[in-house]
């Protein structure tokens, strides 16, 4: 599990010698490239799919009791997908989604291997330290749904190339991903902003200690440390390369961390321990059975009166229905197994019944995304 | 291993493939373009060759004549293709000589 999905944005500078490790010309144009055609695809192609759909009096009709259709969602979908699909606007800018997705890595991994030499210089590098840690444990379990999937069309998954880390720092994230247009980030959305506006959900002015499940590497909690600059940031991950990764860019940062390789549901923190905990596009990454243990261990660290922030694309309900069928189609087409299953949910309902309290349920963006579930847990 | 897409996107497999072949020719477009615009830049800086001087150059003689020769040619390969006649040996020696 990782909330890398939404690659961190550029915010960990990657520097040998204080020279910033970027990538040779080829690489940095072609990645360039695509980040202006998801750009243009999502903001400009994918409004015209979105008119289409709003004309055609079947997509206005579906559209206007989307959520209160007494249907399973599988059924909703199917039939949105069905008055998507007449559209060849729609099947273009699918077509060009994909296209996209593979060609990150596509190009992405030849132009990094192209700087292997600064790569590995970059990782050999001890920074200034910050004074955070890196507890990495090869006993944890490691469970298929996490080993076994290539999450977002990345060969391998997040532990499959020595280097990804540059991949995304210097290439994919900076020249792609920052200028969203992909799954539920709209096309121009700042997504280090997001990360900090989420951060800002927590109701209280300070907290003492914030724990975030799935950290990958440094992003979220670096945007938490932004507004809670006292707090005490700890981060856990399945993946040994992005804790590595993540430790090395906060030190970097000057943000001291605790990173620890565990599994979401079995944090091994002591019960009531915890003032916050931060889930950030984690949920869609994890089986439902998964999540519910993941909220449980969440429960169990907080302390009385302590707070829980999530955000993750919205549930199908909370969205046109043009945006719940692109929602579903990453499930299938861009390595996101778990996307359907964990959007038919409303996790406000999960919280209530697992025990929180003062739960509210928001989108804190025009289309749905960055999507908020908070909750408390009782005093 | 991350496996193909599992079906045409645009109902039909040479559609897509023909978009995905404009998409990746526009993405080396970008790249020469991104090259060569780095290319004057450095060259500007260096004071070898400025930008105006190349917006102002107006090809002539052999080199006129040269680039008329290639851009038919492009024309010819690129739009042609779709009407492909068939071909022999003496056409596509007489191509060589134009």
């Amino acid at each position: 599990m990782s909330n890398a999905s939404l690659p961190e944005p550029a915010g960990s500078p990657l520097f040998v010698a204080g020279k910033h490790v970027s990538l040779a010309q080829r690489g940095r144009a072609g990645l360039e490239f695509l980040g202006s055609l998801q750009n243009y695809v999502a903001g400009t192609v994918r409004q015209r799919a979105r008119h289409e759909f709003d004309t055609d009096p079947e997509g206005a009709a579906l559209a206007a009791n989307w959520a209160k259709r007494n249907e399973p969602w599988s059924e909703r979908i199917a039939k949105a997908k069905a008055i998507a699909e007449k559209s060849a606007t729609y099947r273009y800018d699918r077509l060009m989604q994909r296209y996209v997705a593979e060609e990150v890595y596509v190009k992405g991994i030849p132009a990094t291997e192209l700087r292997r030499k600064e790569a590995e210089a970059y990782y050999a590098q001890s920074p200034k330290p910050a004074g955070g840690t890196l507890e990495l444990d090869p006993t944890v379990p490691i469970p298929k749904y996490h080993s076994e999937t290539e999450w977002h069309l990345m060969p391998g998954g997040w532990d499959g190339y020595d280097l990804y880390g540059i991949t995304m720092g210097s290439g994919v994230g900076p020249l792609v991903f920052a200028r969203g247009g992909f799954a539920a980030v709209e096309a121009g959305d700042d997504l280090r902003q997001q990360r900090i506006d989420v951060a800002r959900q927590f109701p209280k002015k300070s907290y003492g200690r914030i724990y975030e499940p799935g950290c990958g590497g440094a992003g979220t909690l670096a945007a938490v440390h932004k507004v809670f600059p006292e707090a005490e940031l700890i981060g856990s991950d399945l993946s040994p390369h992005l804790l590595r990764q993540g430790h090395l860019a906060a030190e970097r940062m000057g943000i001291k961390i605790a990173f620890k390789q565990r599994d979401a549901r079995d944090t091994k923190e002591p019960s009531n321990s915890v003032d916050g905990v931060i889930m950030y596009a984690l949920q869609h990454e994890m089986p439902i059975d998964v999540n519910i243990d993941t909220l449980k261990e969440a429960l169990r660290i907080l302390k009385p009166g302590g707070d829980l922030v999530m955000s993750d694309p919205p549930p199908f309900a909370a969205v046109h229905p043009l945006q719940a069928v692109i929602l579903d189609w990453d499930t299938e087409h861009r390595g996101e197994p778990f996307f359907t299953v964990t959007r038919e949910v409303e996790w406000a309902d999960v919280l209530k019944q697992l025990g929180f309290v003062n739960v509210e349920a928001y989108s804190l963006g025009a289309q749905g995304y960055p999507y908020v579930v908070r909750g408390s847990k009782p005093v | 291993m991350v496996d193909a897409p599992k079906q045409p996107y645009t109902g039909s497999e040479m559609m897509d493939n023909l978009i995905r072949m404009n998409t990746e020719l526009l993405s080396e477009l970008w790249i020469l373009r991104d090259r060569v615009t780095i290319l004057e830049h450095m060259l500007q800086e260096k004071g070898v060759v400025s930008r105006k001087a190349l917006d102002d150059y107006v090809p002539s003689g052999d080199l006129a004549a040269e680039l008329l020769r290639e851009r038919d040619a492009l024309v010819e390969r690129v739009v042609g293709g779709a009407w492909m006649q068939g071909f022999s040996v003496d056409k596509l020696v007489a191509k060589a000589k134009k």
